[in-house]
Parts: structure tokens; sequence; C-alpha cells
């Protein structure tokens, strides 16, 4: 039955490849420093290997879906109002599974690969970790399986949510009409996703509905007067295919190594960042600190102006 | 459409592209111009620090900045440029610098391969300020 659908892929490479063409020329004259050709072809390249796991991976994934199948709650049909809710759940799976991916360290480790680079194009949107497409396609996907969607509709769902996320890594477009920025994720909600300034981190996960992120207090606008840096906390600095798709497994394993054993396991499980000695800082404790550096700056320049408000009454 | 098709279409367009960014001159980022630049870098990149001196090596693609953490802490800033930016390492007191002609060597478990080499256009400038940051890390090392 699934073989019978159409190939949304193969229909959207050639466009891909065509709209990466464009914002070449859009950076060539506007932003040149926002691609950079070993970086392109990191990118491609880990778009090339996810895409390969998604074929391997599709045997094994469909025969575990078929299965799942047999236990569904209900049978629900093809009619439009179905593709709706099918399109919504697993919106709304996609922003669970990337907010905890954020969260959980052994996740972080397949998806830090989308944000390890410190450009912002078309082309980070193809930069993605193979085993994340495993996860993302089975664990994460499986209860829309279980609540009743046609495999089909699941299918063509979750493809099509993948291909709309890819147009949101760009910065060549910068005004969308209100309504569609209220519902919809755009590149401006998505670019401070891929934000590495302290006020930025973790917010932003919807992939076609940003009303995820502002259900579920996650949202965040973007300040135009602040210049956004992207990538990672800690940069990468490496266009190294290798390194870039296991430098956090490796440090994963560095981490559990020394760690008394207590606490091995939660290098796997804790928020990146977090150390059993308190020597490195979680996502949260860097943006905590980033609000009392500004708070007692804010502090010292009103003590200053006072300050400056006082001295010719004294003088007086 | 078979796959063998996409992985040949893939390719050929990961290569395209590849090509067409080099001869479009993409990914041409700047260098570190001064120390005012080294210091706004590593203080964008490192949250509370605050850049005191600088040494910048002779072809500005990677500088050595000097300075406090917000917890008074004398350290290091390690700046690179990579692509069209720049990567930042935070280098604390484990780090070793040594300064030999025009030449200083830092070394620090987390810098690529352990160690990074700046070179600077002064000889004289390079030992003075070798001797300079070595001073300061002797004197943190003291704290």
């Amino acid at each position: 039955m699934i073989s019978n659908l159409p190939d949304l892929v193969a229909l959207a490479i050639p466009a891909f490849v065509l709209l990466i063409f464009a914002e070449m020329l859009w950076a060539r004259r506007y932003s040149p420093g926002s691609y950079h050709p070993n970086d392109l072809v990191i990118s491609m390249l880990l778009g090339l290997t996810a895409f390969l796991a998604g074929l391997y991976f599709a045997g094994p994934v469909q025969a575990i879906t078929s299965y799942i199948a047999q236990f569904r709650l209900n049978q629900l049909s093809f009619a439009w109002w179905v593709w709706i809710l099918c399109i919504l759940a697993d919106d709304f799976l996609h922003y669970a599974l990337h907010r905890v991916s954020h969260h959980v360290r052994f996740l972080w480790a397949n998806h830090v690969v989308h944000h390890s680079s410190q450009h912002f194009n078309l082309v980070v949107g193809l930069r993605q970790s193979a085993s994340i497409v495993f996860l993302s396609a089975l664990i994460f996907r499986l209860p829309l399986v279980l609540i009743g969607f046609p495999l089909e509709m699941a299918a063509l769902v979750i493809t099509g949510n993948q291909i709309y996320q890819f147009w949101t890594h760009t910065d060549a477009v910068r005004n969308c009409p209100r309504w569609f920025e209220f519902v919809f994720t755009t590149p401006n909600h998505h670019r401070i996703h891929h934000a590495a300034n302290p006020e930025y981190l973790d917010c932003n996960y919807g992939g076609v509905f940003i009303l995820w992120d502002r259900i579920f207090g996650t949202f965040q606008h973007e300040d135009r007067n602040n210049p956004l840096r992207y990538g990672l906390v800690q940069q990468l600095g490496s266009f190294n295919l290798l390194f870039c798709i296991f430098h956090e497994w490796h440090a994963i394993f560095i981490d559990v190594w020394r760690a008394p054993w207590r606490h091995k396991l939660a290098y796997f499980f804790a928020p990146p960042g977090w150390s059993h000695d308190g020597s490195r800082e979680t996502s949260d404790q860097i943006k905590a600190r980033w609000r009392s550096l500004n708070t007692n700056a804010v502090q010292k320049q009103t003590a200053m102006e006072g300050q400056a408000y006082d001295q010719p009454s004294q003088s007086n | 459409m078979a796959v063998s098709t996409k992985i040949i279409i893939l390719v050929f367009s990961l290569l395209a592209l590849y090509f067409l960014a080099r001869r479009m001159d993409l990914g041409r980022g700047e260098c570190i111009r001064d120390d005012v630049h080294a210091r706004q870098i590593a203080q964008e990149e490192l949250l509370g620090f605050i850049g005191n001196q600088v040494l910048i090596d002779h072809d500005g693609h990677s500088a050595l900045v000097r300075g406090v953490t917000n917890d008074s802490e004398v350290n290091y800033a390690y700046i690179r440029r990579h692509g069209a930016h720049f990567v930042v390492r935070l280098v604390n007191g484990t780090s070793i610098i040594q300064g030999e002609g025009n030449q200083i060597t830092l070394r620090h478990p987390d810098l690529p391969r352990g160690a990074v080499i700046l070179k600077t256009s002064d000889p004289l400038g390079s030992s003075q300020a070798a001797e300079t940051f070595a001073a300061y890390f002797s004197f943190n090392e003291k704290c």
C-alpha cells in the first residue's frame, strides 16, 4: 500500500536545489558570509546520509508500524477533517520530540548535528543526523498509528512536515503576513531557534505551527537590535564530517568514563551542559546568568544616572 | 524515481552547488581588525567575559585576549577564524603560554591538537606580550 504513495522527496529535491541556488545568488549580493563552501558540503553530506538512513530504515520502520497498527484504537477514514487532525497531531509530536531533543543529552547528541553550523541558510535545513531519522520516524510517530490514522496518511503528513521545514532555514525572508506569522513557523521564528545568544536558547521548537510554542510558553520574538549568532554555545569549529556527527557522543562517553558511578547515567539523560560537579552550565543556567548580568548592568546604569543627576544639586 | 538516480542527482547537486559557492566567492569573512574587534568577538561569544589585553596573529586569523569572567577570575579567550565566522574558546588557568622570537605558543587541552601558535609581525612586541601574559598567568596561579 505505502509503496503506491507519491514520492514527495523526489518531487522536492529539484525544488530544494533551485531554491538553494536562488538563496546563494541573494547571499552573493546581500550577505556573502551566510554561506561557506565547506559548510555547504558538510550540510549536504549530512543530508545525504540522513536520506540513505531513511531508505535503510524504511523497511524496519514500515514493518514495526504495520505490526503496531493492529493495536490501533480507531480506524479513521481519509475524510478532510482527518487529514487536518493528522497534520496537527504529527506537528505536535514533532514539537514534543524537538523540545525533548534539546533537554535530554543523548537525544541532543543526535540533534546537535543540525545546530552545529554557524551559518543559517537553506542547506542547514538538510543538515540532519541519520539517527534522528530513525527516532523521529518510529518512536515519536507511532502514536499517530495507534490513534488510528491510516498509515499512508501518516507517511505523507510526516514527509510533508519535513519538506515544509526546509524553507524556514533562511535569512533571505524577513517579512511574512502577520496572520501567517501567528499560526505558522516562518524563518523569522526559526532563525531565533538556531541562535546561540543566551536569551534565545531553547525556544521556538515548532515545525509547521508556531502555535505550540505560543501555547506551551516557549515562544520568543526576535529583537532586531540584537544581532543573532548562529550555532552552538561552544562552537564546533570544524568542517570534519565525522567530528560533526560524533563529537557529542564522544563527549558523552568521556564524561561517563570520568564520572563517579552514581552519576554516569545522568550524563545520558540530564540536559546538555549538566555536570555532576557543577563545572559546566545548562542552557537554563546560562539564561539565568545572562538575566542576572543584564539586571546588574541596568542597576549600575541607573545608579550612575542617579549620581549624575544628584551632582549639580550637591554643588549648589 | 529509482533510489540510485536520486543519489546521483543529490551528489551532482552537491558538487555543482559547492563549485558555484566557490565561484561566487561566498563565505569570505573578515579578519580580526584590531584590539577592539578582538575584544568585541570574545565578549559576544563568552557570556560575562570582559577583555583586556589582546594579541593578534600577524594574518589576523586568530587572537588571544586576556580578560576576566564575571567571577573575577583571569582567563584567556582564544579566537580563531572558522569559515566566515569566528570560534572562541575560553582557556583557563591550566593553560601554558610560552613566548619565543616572534611567536607565542598557548597549550591547553581544549585547544585544537592541544596547542596553538600565534605569530606576530613584531618579534620584540611578541616576547614582551608573552612575558606580560605569562606574568598575569602566574599571578593568577598564585591566587
